[in-house]
């Protein structure tokens, strides 16, 4: 009988690792923006046509790559990055596996045309579905430019599944944009020969990369993070509450300038967020983490999209307290011309969604559409770095986003940022010390919502939110504070478990303990619990149980009493404050704005619902058309 | 049909027979009473399914006949009519009701689609005095649990065999305990679990001048019969635990003590919990020499108290739910109580002095 096993040819084997690494257009531009990233470039421009099929080409400035290593280059496990397996607790480039560019060239045409700085005379190397055509001289700048023809031209089948022109194209747009937020000192361009580019100014900004991708105006809007301990570094920008997107696309991670994707972080992200932004929503952040290199492997997933940490849950709660201090320490009111109910993606351009186009839509109101006619203004549109040298200055607009970016979505990439054309004080300015709030209340309108001020600008409160947000606060520390009360059961309740959740209970055996749970083994997983929690009253103790089963699941953190109780906190919080339609004397408003003053967050309810909104004298001058 | 009836007679029939009305249903036919004139009565029912009330009141029947109303409006209507003789005809599924000089027309319901009650087949009858075990009930009851996920303990167990008729109520917290001594003839032995709203519909039709009260059964009903009311109601299916394994036999400590001043202190230490709090109000007890030092400290503040009593055994510090404890010295028809204590972890049980057929379990509180 023939032998049924048999190895592979290499070229098969190509392909079949290729599908691994190169599952479509933009998995080759990541590939080579990062080998020039890993070679020093300080510039990377990137050309695209069509879908990126036709043609993709990737040109840096950096080291370049010798004759005699070209050829190298493009064999299997051939890399300059690594040596020995244990290099990867040391490694600090993005690539070490080998494997993009024998990948890439088993499905594509290649071309490598590379000079190293110290040559005078640079070297092309041409390929096609990974056999090496020919090798020979050619005249070009120092660098390295790859050009990546005819993709899939030998792999029908991958070509069948690809998407239409705009979603690859989409695809590659975000992803450059991505690339380019996780280091903004690199200078990136991506061009293409319909739609329009964008670049990077490669300064070393943060904030003017971010501005490049998402808009000036946005830019302006975002909170600093820095946060360090032990070694760790959390820095970046995140919005703040009242800026928020109807789904993640707007969170980038950046891990020691690698962009990431985690369930881990978005988790430990949104932790930081809690009670300050409604469910189901999230901010925009792009957060560089910095971390030892053995503190995690990318070594996952030939992608390295996926990141493994060592100490997860540290990490995460490292990460949600650098969010929370920078959210708390600043935190600004909403103001009249925030967006409310955002629900578009991340403004990448090119996709044409630009970033606040969507809730742009839902600001019906005659006004606005005045407004927006109003500023309507063709030159408004600058140039990219015309708008960024006023990101610094102190005169920024703090108002307005919300009718200045919309415009400029329509605008294509450059749209997005428009020349600040008012001098309004930055909200830094306008937001209200957080320790005493500083505001006296003027009246009540609508029996509903309490009109104060500061003296620079006028708040509009709702009473129920406010008071909401004290009782929160309030019952949350009583919860936390109350001693461990544990109701012995005259007769057991027996409670069957999983392999998985019996492993759970044995390991959290001690925190069921202080929540006030005993439980006991009655047989294969089954045990029986003995005494619950006193004030589990108002829910079933088993439906507790099952809840910190549960969550340490999917979060592989025990939590706290008041965690589980969370939900039966918001509701007495809601029932036991002021409603709507309740009158206040001027006293009593006095009193809850003290004691809004006095609470953690006074700036959100407990569903992250805002509790005042603010409007400036300068909003006002503006819609009475003084200035 | 055709009948004459007083208001006060259709009032009594519709408030008796309301509690078996569906509240909630997606058939009209269970929110509805069904009225049938016979003989020189009314009888009235009504039935959820789970449970069935059956109710007659005097009347003049002119010519026999059943309607079947919507309940709701129908009892309304009763609550709004002037305290007259009321006249009420029916033409098909309608019913006109006559006072004065007026009329009200009320369209009903097909009197074929309306379940009928089902008759016990071959039942066996138990008799007993019906002030006993409305006081029984009334003991007992509160300590049923209300969790559905669990229906042993929303329901009493009722238990008959010898010269004994018991029911206990546990919602697993503590357990109540009520025996009573009757006499049984005909050695008829019973155990099943009642639901709890239908010994509270028995307790609140029960009146203190009927006298004997009939329980028959079968494996999956039980049936009232007091007065001219007839009560049906499933039984709960379930393994109702063992409670006489639970009981201790022993105790460390006893404490005899009055009711009135244990409720009303434990009571004012109970103010001091926050109904906002999601907890309930812990009291903790020092059980020293002849004193019984209650301590309750919360948010809001801190009550001290000293209740004079005699001991026997071990000095002992306890904590308690002080509902647990209010709930049955609210009930127990005594002026003092034996208090037994098992160490701090231990059940705790609480008789009447006077009355050694009741029993009351409870278990600490365990704080740290």
């Amino acid at each position: 009988m023939a032998p049924v096993i048999h190895v592979l040819n290499p070229h098969a084997a190509n392909q079949i690792a290729a599908g691994e690494v190169v599952e479509r257009p933009v998995s080759v531009i990541k590939e080579l923006v990062e080998n020039a990233l890993d070679a020093g470039a300080r510039r990377i421009d990137i050309a695209v046509e069509g879908n990126g099929v036709p043609l993709m080409r990737v040109r840096d400035d950096g080291l370049g790559i010798q004759a005699d290593d070209l050829t190298r280059a493009v064999l299997r496990h051939a890399t300059s990055k690594i040596r020995e397996i244990e290099d990867l607790n040391t490694l600090t480039t993005l690539g070490f596996r080998g494997e993009a560019l024998p990948s890439i060239a088993s499905v594509a045409r290649l071309e490598i045309l590379s000079r190293p700085p110290e040559e005078s005379v640079g070297h092309i190397l041409r390929l096609e579905g990974g056999t090496a055509l020919k090798l020979e001289e050619a005249g070009c700048p120092v660098g390295t430019t790859v050009t990546v023809e005819n993709l899939f031209f030998n792999t029908p089948a991958r070509l069948k599944f690809l998407r239409s022109n705009n979603t690859e194209f989409g695809l590659i747009s975000d992803t450059v944009g991505r690339l380019a937020l996780a280091r903004p000192d690199v200078a990136f361009s991506l061009s293409h020969p319909r739609q329009a580019i964008f670049q990077t100014p490669g300064r070393g900004k943060p904030l003017e990369s971010i501005a490049a991708m998402l808009g000036a105006n946005l830019a302006r809007r975002l909170l600093p993070v820095s946060f360090a301990r032990e070694g760790w570094l959390l820095a970046g920008y995140i919005s703040p509450p009242d800026l928020v997107r109807s789904n993640r696309q707007t969170l980038t991670f950046i891990v020691n300038g690698r962009y990431i994707r985690s369930p881990l972080l978005t988790r430990a992200l949104l932790d930081g967020y809690h009670t300050l932004i409604p469910a189901k929503l999230y901010p925009i952040a792009i957060l560089h983490l910095h971390l030892p290199p053995g503190e995690y492997d990318v070594n996952v997933h030939p992608t390295k999209m996926d990141v493994k940490f060592v100490r997860e849950q540290e990490l995460a709660q490292f990460i949600a307290e650098g969010i929370r201090e920078a959210l708390l320490s600043k935190s600004p009111l909403p103001s009249l011309g925030a967006e409310k109910h955002p629900r578009m993606g991340m403004g990448i351009p090119l996709e044409n969604t630009g970033d606040e186009s969507g809730h742009i839509a839902e600001k019906t109101s005659t006004y606005w559409e005045k407004e927006r006619g109003y500023r309507e203004n063709p030159g408004a549109a600058l140039e990219v770095m015309k708008a960024l040298k006023n990101l610094d200055s102190p005169m920024i607009s703090g108002e307005g986003e919300g009718e200045g970016e919309g415009e400029g979505a329509t605008n294509g990439v450059l749209g997005p940022v428009e020349a600040p054309n008012d001098s309004v004080p930055t909200w830094k300015q306008s937001l209200i010390s957080s320790d005493t709030l500083g505001l006296w209340p003027l009246a009540q309108v609508f029996s509903t919502y309490i009109l104060a001020t500061d003296g620079k600008v006028l708040v509009v409160i709702d009473q129920h939110a406010a008071h909401e947000r004290i009782n929160y606060e309030a019952f949350l520390r009583e919860t936390k504070e109350r001693e461990t009360q544990s109701q012995a059961l005259l007769i057991p309740i027996p409670f069957e478990l999983t392999l998985q959740e019996e492993q759970i209970v044995l390991e959290y055996l001690w925190a069921l303990d202080k929540l006030g749970f005993v439980l006991e083994q009655f047989g294969a997983q089954t045990y029986l619990l003995r005494a619950v929690p006193v004030q589990a009253a108002p829910l079933s103790a088993e439906e507790l149980l099952r809840q910190f089963i549960d969550t340490i699941l999917s979060t592989q953190t025990a939590p706290s009493f008041d965690q589980l109780l969370e939900e039966w906190i918001y509701r007495l919080a809601c029932k036991a404050s002021l409603k709507a339609q309740e009158s206040l004397s001027l006293l009593e408003m006095e009193q809850l704005l003290n004691r809004l003053a006095k609470t953690e967050n006074p700036y959100t309810c407990p569903h992250g619902r805002p509790t005042m909104i603010q409007l400036s004298k300068n909003e006002l001058e503006r819609r009475f058309y003084r200035i | 049909m055709k009948v004459h009836c007083s208001k006060d007679s259709l009032l009594t029939g519709v408030n008796t027979v309301q509690k078996a009305v569906s509240s909630k249903n997606t058939l009209p036919i269970l929110q509805s009473i069904s009225l049938k004139a016979e003989g020189q009565k009314l009888i009235f029912t009504a039935t959820d399914l789970e449970i069935g009330i059956r109710c007659e009141v005097p009347a003049q029947t002119e010519i026999e006949g059943t309607v079947v109303l919507p309940a709701k409006l129908f009892t309304d209507i009763v609550r709004k009519l002037p305290d007259t003789t009321i006249s009420l005809s029916s033409q098909e599924e309608s019913i006109h009701l006559f006072y004065y000089n007026s009329e009200i027309l009320l369209k009903g319901y097909d009197q074929d689609e309306f379940p009928l009650l089902p008759d016990l087949l071959d039942p066996t009858i138990f008799s007993l005095p019906t002030n006993l075990f409305r006081k029984m009930i009334h003991e007992t009851v509160f300590a049923c649990g209300s969790e559905e996920n669990r229906p042993v303990f929303s329901g009493l167990l009722l238990e008959i065999d010898h010269q004994n008729l018991r029911l206990i109520a546990t919602d697993t917290h503590r357990l109540a305990y009520r025996l009573a001594e009757i006499p049984n003839p005909d050695e008829i032995k019973f155990s099943g679990i009642i639901p709890s709203k239908t010994m509270s519909e028995i307790y609140r039709l029960l009146k203190e001048d009927d006298e004997t009260l009939a329980i028959r059964f079968n494996d999956a009903q039980v049936s009232f019969q007091f007065g001219s009311v007839h009560l049906i109601s499933r039984l709960i299916e379930g393994q109702f635990p063992n409670y006489k394994q639970v009981i201790p036999q022993t105790c460390e400590t006893k404490v005899y003590l009055s009711v009135r001043d244990f409720m009303e202190s434990v009571e004012r230490a109970s103010l001091l919990a926050r109904d906002s709090s999601a907890g309930a109000s812990i009291v903790r007890l020092s059980i020293k020499d002849n004193i019984i030092h209650l301590d309750h400290t919360t948010e809001i503040g801190r009550i001290a108290e000293q209740i004079y009593m005699e001991k026997e055994g071990n000095d002992l510090n306890i904590s308690f739910n002080s509902k647990f404890i209010l709930d049955v010295l609210r009930v127990i028809d005594a002026e003092e109580i034996l208090f037994e204590l098992s160490g701090p972890q231990g059940a705790a049980v609480i008789r009447n002095i006077q009355d050694r057929n009741y029993i009351y379990l409870l278990l600490p509180v365990r704080t740290y």
